[in-house]
């Protein structure tokens, strides 16, 4: 045995090999834990309640610990199929009600049953179901495009050419997102179409041997995260918003089929969550154009319901569909115009870390020189002022296509709001009251139909409010019209009428001054509110009623109704919302936000009072001082001097107080119960709370009842949401076929799609339906919502947030937030606020005014975050001026917290990775109120935590880690994860099988290493002995 | 050349691995360098272990006493820790590689060269693993 050296040495080479593999594995699996465990789904803890096999005490009584529970009741494989057939016809009511119809020459549409369709586009067979980010894919098999819906409709469809399509090698897909379905992915760019090549003259025998019937032509456009929509689309000179070469030979052919008898109709279909241009429709000789959003996975259906008539076009669009995508003045500084400092290199150098693998990301700078002037709040009071010949309005500086003035039917194809239907309603304001107890107008209207067929009716109603001296010496811009409130009938007969009335919170007239009262003010003199068929309609309404010439009528783009408009006025009171309701006064926090403030005079914002001196032409540019460059660097808290030491701060930790997570359910946040809760905590657990592995698996506390967290993460339905038993639909379903081992959460439609509906009753049921598969996925967070603006045309990510404008995204949020939560599923909305861009968002210097971003940003996320009162958000990445999101106690602790009521966890954007710059300054962030570092995937946060108190001994930091695990079992404690807990409850953590393997592979290769080298050395000696002996020998 | 031959007369297959190992290693180290230097993402640990497993197998070229048959496993255990720092150190690379999505979880542009010199810290390994098999002398 002792003679065999060589064999000990390699075998001891290749265990110490092994063993250090081992050590990398074991490193690496605590540091990935909770992503380990999410891909293998392994659950990390369980809970044992009185009364189950494995409690260890039969005597404890057993209660009902089912705090939420499920509309569908037990779980059970039929009641499943309910839920997930439930969640097929809401996405088919969503696009029915969603889809609006934009153009009807002669009645093109409906279409009769006995036309023969032919499809055109590759979107046609392949659909932009959802945009390109972390969202749920339709389930295999459940994955409905325009044909196959048409055909179950009963139409006949030319499946040579269907087939042709779907056989074509053409995808929108342009990199390998394996996470992602990579046919939805675009880089941000227009693409995936087939060359005019394609359609060979046997192609063209499909239809021309028929002879007439329908062509039906979809056009898609798919954002990405990361990637905003190119405003210069690959060096073409147009953007990405407009006509594609391809698209361009193809509607051409069409036309030209149409010419020769070929086709009696051009019907095309937009597919994309953004606002395509579509003023070239009568050009190309289309006789309708639908707007059909990213469909979801049965979208199609609902579509073809509104193509076929079987259902009347009811949705509205929720952004301006404007002529040239780049007259938009937001569009001038942001996407992909989004400039660099001037100094960009020397900022970029002082803001990355070592390790930060996001080279080049903090360079950029963005001066939101719109302010106010959003989408529609451009285009139409620009308007307005062409039609009184006020603030130079006329004048061409931002006309579209270099034109000599400005002039709206040249700038904007579809307003805000509008949508057509196959019948006509009459929409008379009744009147309009004001309710003193609850802050609100109450406008009543009688909706009637007055046409042929059944149809819903959507009222909208806006607002105009004084735009007058004080608000032009004070730089308080006023959009000549915004939404305020909406509704939506029943589905109404011809003839018939409802009378609806509409809440308008007094709320959304006010306008924030940030120049002389620093607060929400009502302005002096006259506010109109209107109904109207669209922003547009509206506004002409609002202009009848304050009177015009005959030469400012003339002026007017469509007719107005002075009845539709009522009007009040108000005294100039810059008290009512000076104080929130949470007893906080609301004033200025943001003015370091303006570019000016740090460099006077750097950027103008467009005001209303100027169009042509105030428009932006170009990129704004600075140098950034040092003083900037210090507050971009971050990095800048300090152990204050009178600080205790940690422990000082820590000595009363861990103190027994009798309480477990699900005894804190009902305890308010203020309570000081709380402190009590916490306080049993050590520091070390309560660190475990801080890192996210898109979820948390570390953070379970036996003793204190806290079980492991899971969560899903989509706005078009969260992923990650397996449910429990498979799913199969019955034979001749239009839903899909086939058996689905894994049946999860529904590809739901595209945001505006939703939001177009304008049906308060759909958005709750979006939100239940979503509450509900999280609860039947033993979810208990769900990254969603959706809270962001349509910024611009050009948003990467517009397919999921709401709108162009930020009351809408306040309005539609709260149903469905709230119908979330009420199933123990927390909404951690995603990305208050102003996550408007993905061009350079990390890390990205917005600047913008305060008014501009109150109104604006803040507010699209206000309505979730205050109104609904949901207990989770995740941040945006993009800066608050200088500072990020993550730094800014401005933003997550004044205005959040204080001003808003919001209570609980407040999460960052993904900070993934071993960062040191910038975006890693982990400390900075706790304090100012962020709680939780998302998917760092370990221990990441954790470390630079205890890394900082290690060197500071700042006992005073131990507050801010206090804070975030209250806000994190504050959070929980209002979710379903106190399902099945009751106070008698244990929870036992479990430890998953690869840890127990990694840790014996450890521990053996260590023993054989070992053993290896004690035997190497035992031969060695022996060896060496045996030649001592032979050297004896031979002397 | 007579001299070198002279020289490596007496040496058997252990030792040629061995100097195999060295050589891949030195390669892996210089790569190492500029790359780390060039991307910005230098890790003293990756390095030092490489360099230290290299230094070993060069002295190992020279020195055969005693403690002779230990420096094989010292040079197993160095480059083994050398890899292993380096895939620890690739985590963010080889994410971005798969997600995409820019340089948001980490630089794919550097996984080529990470894959060119952990290689080279594997070939080593595996050398210096068989050479601890082997004799290094004749006698």
């Amino acid at each position: 045995m002792y003679k065999k050296k060589r064999l000990w040495m390699g075998l001891s080479s290749i265990c110490i090999f092994l063993l250090v593999l081992s050590f990398v594995g074991d490193a690496l699996g605590r540091q990935y834990e909770g992503a380990i465990n999410n891909f293998l789904g392994i659950a990390t803890s369980r809970v044992l309640n009185p009364g189950d096999p494995d409690y260890p005490d039969d005597s404890v009584e057993v209660t009902d610990t089912e705090y939420f529970k499920s509309d569908y009741g037990e779980r059970t494989e039929e009641n499943q199929k309910k839920l997930v057939e439930d969640s097929f016809e809401q996405i088919i009511a969503e696009e029915r009600e969603g889809a609006a119809l934009l153009y009807n020459k002669d009645n093109a549409l409906p279409l009769s049953k006995d036309e023969r369709i032919s499809f055109f586009g590759h979107a046609s067979v392949d659909p932009v179901v959802r945009g390109s980010s972390a969202g749920q894919d339709p389930m295999e098999g459940y994955r409905i495009n325009f044909p196959t819906a048409m055909k179950a409709a009963g139409f006949e469809v030319n499946e040579e050419l269907t087939a042709a399509l779907e056989d074509s090698p053409i995808t929108r897909g342009k990199d390998d997102f394996w996470w992602m379905d990579s046919s939805i992915t675009t880089h941000g760019i227009a693409d995936g179409e087939e060359d005019i090549s394609f359609y060979t003259d046997d192609l063209k025998k499909s239809w021309r041997d028929y002879q007439g019937g329908t062509a039906i032509m979809t056009i898609a456009r798919c954002g990405q995260e990361e990637y905003d929509m190119q405003v210069d689309n690959l060096g073409t000179g147009r953007s990405a918003m407009a006509l594609i070469d391809e698209e361009i030979d193809l509607l051409n052919m069409l036309k030209e089929e149409k010419a020769a008898g070929y086709f009696d109709k051009i019907i095309v279909l937009v597919n994309t969550g953004s606002p395509l241009e579509v003023g070239w429709l009568d050009e190309y000789d289309v006789d309708a154009c639908m707007y059909v959003g990213p469909i979801g996975a049965q979208g199609a259906h609902g579509v073809v319901q509104l193509l076929s008539g079987e259902a009347n076009p009811s949705g509205h669009l929720v952004d301006t569909f404007a002529v040239d995508s780049l007259s938009s003045p937001a569009v001038v500084n942001a996407n992909g115009n989004t400039p660099e400092y001037l100094n960009g290199d020397e900022v970029e150098a002082a803001v990355m870390g070592k390790t930060d693998p996001r080279e080049g990301t903090g360079k950029y700078m963005s001066f939101q020189a719109e302010g106010i002037y959003v989408g529609y709040k451009y285009y139409e009071t620009r308007y307005e002022d062409t039609v009184y010949e006020q603030g130079g309005a006329s004048d061409p500086v931002g006309a579209s296509g270099g034109a000599s003035q400005w002039n709206y039917a040249d700038e904007v194809s579809y307003p805000f709001g509008y949508g057509l239907s196959y019948t006509t309603f009459d929409q008379s304001l009744d009147k309009v009251e004001w309710n003193a107890d609850e802050d609100k107008y109450e406008v009543t209207v009688t909706v009637t139909n007055t046409g042929d067929v059944a149809g819903k009716s959507v009222v909208q109603v806006y607002a105009q409010t004084p735009y007058g001296d004080y608000e032009k010496e004070n730089k308080v811009e006023k959009s000549a019209i915004q939404i305020v409130g909406f509704d939506k009938t029943d589905l109404l007969d011809p003839g018939e009428s409802q009378t609806l009335t509409i809440d308008v919170d007094r709320y959304f007239l006010a306008s924030y001054d940030y120049v002389n009262a620093k607060g929400y003010i009502l302005s002096e003199g006259d506010y109109y509110l209107a109904i109207g068929d669209n922003a547009h309609d509206a506004l002409n309404n609002v202009i009848m009623a304050k009177g015009v010439s005959p030469e400012e009528e003339a002026r007017m783009t469509g007719p107005g109704n002075a009845d539709k408009v009522y009007r009040f006025q108000n005294e100039l009171d810059t008290e009512t919302y000076r104080v929130s309701e949470t007893g906080t006064e609301v004033t200025n926090q943001f003015e370091d936000c303006d570019l000016n403030y740090w460099i006077e005079g750097a950027g103008t914002y467009l005001s209303r009072s100027d169009w042509s001196g105030t428009y932006p032409v170009e990129p704004t540019r600075v140098e950034a001082t040092p003083e900037m460059i210090e507050i971009l660097a971050g990095h800048m808290h300090t152990k204050p001097d009178e600080a205790s030491t940690v422990a000082e701060a820590t000595e009363e930790l861990g103190t027994d107080a009798g309480l477990k997570l699900v005894d804190m359910k009902d305890v308010p946040y203020a309570d000081e119960t709380w402190d009590a809760f916490i306080g049993q905590m050590t520091l070390d657990e309560m660190l475990l709370m801080l890192d996210d592995s898109q979820g948390n698996s570390a953070a379970v506390i036996e003793r204190l009842g806290i079980p492991a967290m899971s969560l899903g993460d989509g706005v078009n339905g969260p992923n990650g949401c397996t449910l429990p038993f498979p799913y199969t639909a019955d034979e001749g379903s239009i839903y899909g076929s086939g058996t689905v081992e894994n049946a999860r959460m529904a590809c739901f439609a595209g945001k505006p799609i939703l939001t177009g509906t304008f049906n308060r009753d759909l958005y709750k049921e979006r939100g239940r339906l979503i509450g509900e598969m999280g609860l039947w996925a033993d979810k208990q967070e769900f990254w969603t919502l959706g809270t962001n603006l349509h910024r611009t045309p050009f948003g990467g990510r517009n397919f999921e947030y709401c709108s162009e404008d930020a009351n809408m995204c306040y309005m539609v949020l709260i149903p469905e937030a709230k119908e979330i939560e009420k199933r123990g599923v927390i909404v951690c909305a995603k990305h208050p606020a102003g996550n408007d861009q993905e061009t350079a968002r990390i890390g990205v210097s917005v600047f913008f005014n305060e008014q501009a971003w109150r109104e604006g940003s803040l507010r699209a996320s206000e309505g979730a975050l205050r109104e609904a009162g949901i207990h989770a958000f995740m941040q945006s990445y993009e800066r608050l001026g200088l500072r990020s999101t993550m730094n800014s106690s401005a933003f997550n602790q004044t205005v959040v917290q204080d001003e808003w009521g919001f209570r609980g966890n407040i999460i960052t954007d993904c900070t993934n990775g071993k960062l040191d710059g910038y975006q890693g300054d982990y400390i900075d962030q706790l304090a100012a109120g962020t709680d939780r570092f998302c998917m760092t995937n370990g221990t990441v946060a954790m470390d630079a935590v205890k890394k900082y108190l290690d060197e500071t001994d700042d006992g005073d930091f131990v507050q801010y880690i206090k804070r975030a695990a209250k806000n994190y079992c504050y959070e929980f404690s209002r979710s379903n994860m106190i399902n099945g807990l009751s106070g008698d409850a244990i929870v036992e953590t479990i430890v998953p099988w690869w840890e127990t393997a990694v840790r014996t592979m450890l521990i053996g290769f260590a023993v054989l290493s070992a053993a290896g080298i004690v035997l190497l050395t035992a031969s060695k000696v022996k060896e060496r002995k045996e030649e001592q002996k032979h050297e004896d020998d031979h002397r | 050349m007579k001299m070198t031959t002279g020289k490596l007369s007496g040496k058997a297959g252990g030792y040629y691995l061995n100097l195999a190992a060295s050589v891949v290693s030195l390669a892996a180290l210089v790569i190492y360098l500029i790359f780390g230097i060039v991307s910005g993402t230098f890790a003293v640990s990756v390095f030092a272990s490489l360099l230290g497993g290299t230094v070993l197998g060069i002295i190992l070229l020279f020195y055969d006493g005693f403690v002779g048959d230990y420096i094989p496993l010292g040079m197993v255990l160095l480059y083994s820790m050398s890899l292993a720092f380096m895939i620890e150190d690739s985590i963010n690379d080889i994410t971005a590689m798969f997600v995409g999505m820019g340089n948001l979880f980490g630089n794919a542009a550097n996984v080529p060269v990470r894959v060119v010199v952990a290689v080279g810290m594997l070939i080593s390994i595996i050398l210096s693993v068989i050479g601890s098999f082997k004799k290094r002398t004749k006698k």
